[in-house]
């Protein structure tokens, strides 16, 4: 089936040219939002009703344009009360304690590292040391602890 | 606009129509894309501009259930092109691909052998007329059990046969910045494709390559990059599909 030569395409739906004889045509895709300190003030609240209530201006926004949310919250900053509130309301989120934790580990591992006394210290109290400094959350703590763990036995430490 | 041979390759890549964003599959947005994707080769098919749709890989994994949903899609396209009179052309990504030795990947329900429509399923490196003098030379990912060397290719290309007027690849190009289909979506190996061996060989041919999500222009060659931002890594791409003239 053809078009014929007067079925000419929609002038509302034009290719960008990016090369000579190359068109782009750009999709309405959905946006991915990252919210994390620097563009957030909620990781400042401590109240769950005044993050509840912060977060609950986003969400109009975030559902008109179909966003995904990932959670970005500074260290030892739970974003579970910020994550359940855009879950409630539809909104696809992700957290992202882990890489808080991964950044520590690294800093940990490069701390240690350079360390005179690493082998009186041991890396484990080290880890719980920083985490209790930053107020890390228990369940990050404990992560820490495990792939320490992994990595030191494997390390054949 | 008439083109030198009067065709228009509507290249699109990367689906990933098995995706999952956050918790949410993302089979309804590349869904959405993909029909309207061959709604536009359609609908723009005419005398003196033919379509041709051509998917440069990454359909779907071929392990989650979700991949019974990607084939049904890509067929469904598929029927829909060649309903129409649109060629369609589908490489195998290496996301598509499952190792098992009997060369089996995700796009093998659309795979009617050639018999009764112009809906081609490329897996092995082939050269393809979906139109009077119009040569398509296809580089799809090389799996394991089925391995081929590109450069052998384009090497031993018999003299005597003219020229390709499109190469659509899926493999790796050596020296782009990688993105989240190496950090996010990593699957295969690495093998690359033979860029200054085919401008050497075919200048001026457009050369267009699957696998990367980021849409760009890199060394010649076009990548028209995945349909959705699928990935935190991908906040910041702008998905497209590409039309090139033939």
């Amino acid at each position: 089936m053809l078009g014929g030569e007067d079925a000419a395409p929609a002038d509302d739906f034009a290719g960008i040219p990016i090369a000579i004889g190359v068109r782009a045509f750009p999709i309405d895709a959905r946006p991915i939002e990252i919210v994390d300190a620097t563009t957030s003030d909620v990781w400042t609240l401590t109240d769950p009703h005044q993050i509840r209530w912060v977060v609950a201006e986003w969400i109009p926004r975030l559902k008109s344009i179909g966003a995904f949310v990932w959670l970005d919250p500074p260290r030892g900053i739970d974003p579970e009360v910020v994550a359940a509130r855009l879950r409630e309301a539809g909104v696809p989120v992700r957290v992202k304690p882990r890489e808080t934790a991964d950044a520590i580990l690294a800093e940990v591992a490069s701390v240690v590292a350079a360390s005179a006394d690493q082998t009186t210290r041991s890396m484990r109290e080290v880890v719980t040391e920083m985490a209790d400094e930053v107020d890390l959350p228990d369940a990050d703590t404990d992560y820490l602890h495990e792939i320490l763990d992994v990595a030191m036995t494997g390390a054949g430490l | 606009m008439k083109t030198k041979l009067g065709i228009r390759a509507i290249v699109s890549s990367d689906w990933h129509a098995d995706a999952v964003t956050a918790g949410e599959e993302r089979y309804g947005d590349v869904a959405n894309a993909a029909r309207m994707i061959a709604a536009y080769a359609i609908s723009s098919n005419r005398l003196a501009s033919r379509s041709l749709f051509v998917f440069a890989g990454d359909l779907s994994n071929p392990d989650p259930p979700r991949c019974w949903r990607a084939s049904k899609l890509a067929t469904q396209i598929a029927r829909l092109l060649d309903a129409a009179g649109v060629p369609s052309i589908w490489l195998t990504g290496n996301h598509d691909v499952l190792e098992d030795g009997y060369g089996s990947h995700t796009l093998m329900p659309l795979d009617a052998g050639g018999v009764s429509s112009w809906t081609r399923v490329v897996a092995e490196p082939t050269t393809l007329h979906p139109y009077d003098g119009c040569c398509v030379l296809c580089f799809p990912y090389v799996p394991r059990s089925h391995g081929y060397d590109p450069e052998a290719v384009v090497r031993d290309w018999p003299a005597i046969v003219a020229p390709p007027a499109l190469i659509v690849g899926h493999l790796m190009i050596e020296g782009i910045s990688v993105g989240s289909e190496t950090k996010d979506f990593a699957r295969g190996r690495d093998v690359f494709l033979p860029i200054d061996a085919l401008a050497k060989k075919w200048p001026g041919v457009p050369i267009v390559n699957g696998h990367y999500h980021a849409g760009q222009l890199y060394r010649g060659v076009h990548i028209p990059g995945s349909l959705a931002r699928l990935t935190l890594g991908e906040a910041h791409n702008s998905p497209r599909f590409l039309e090139i003239d033939l």
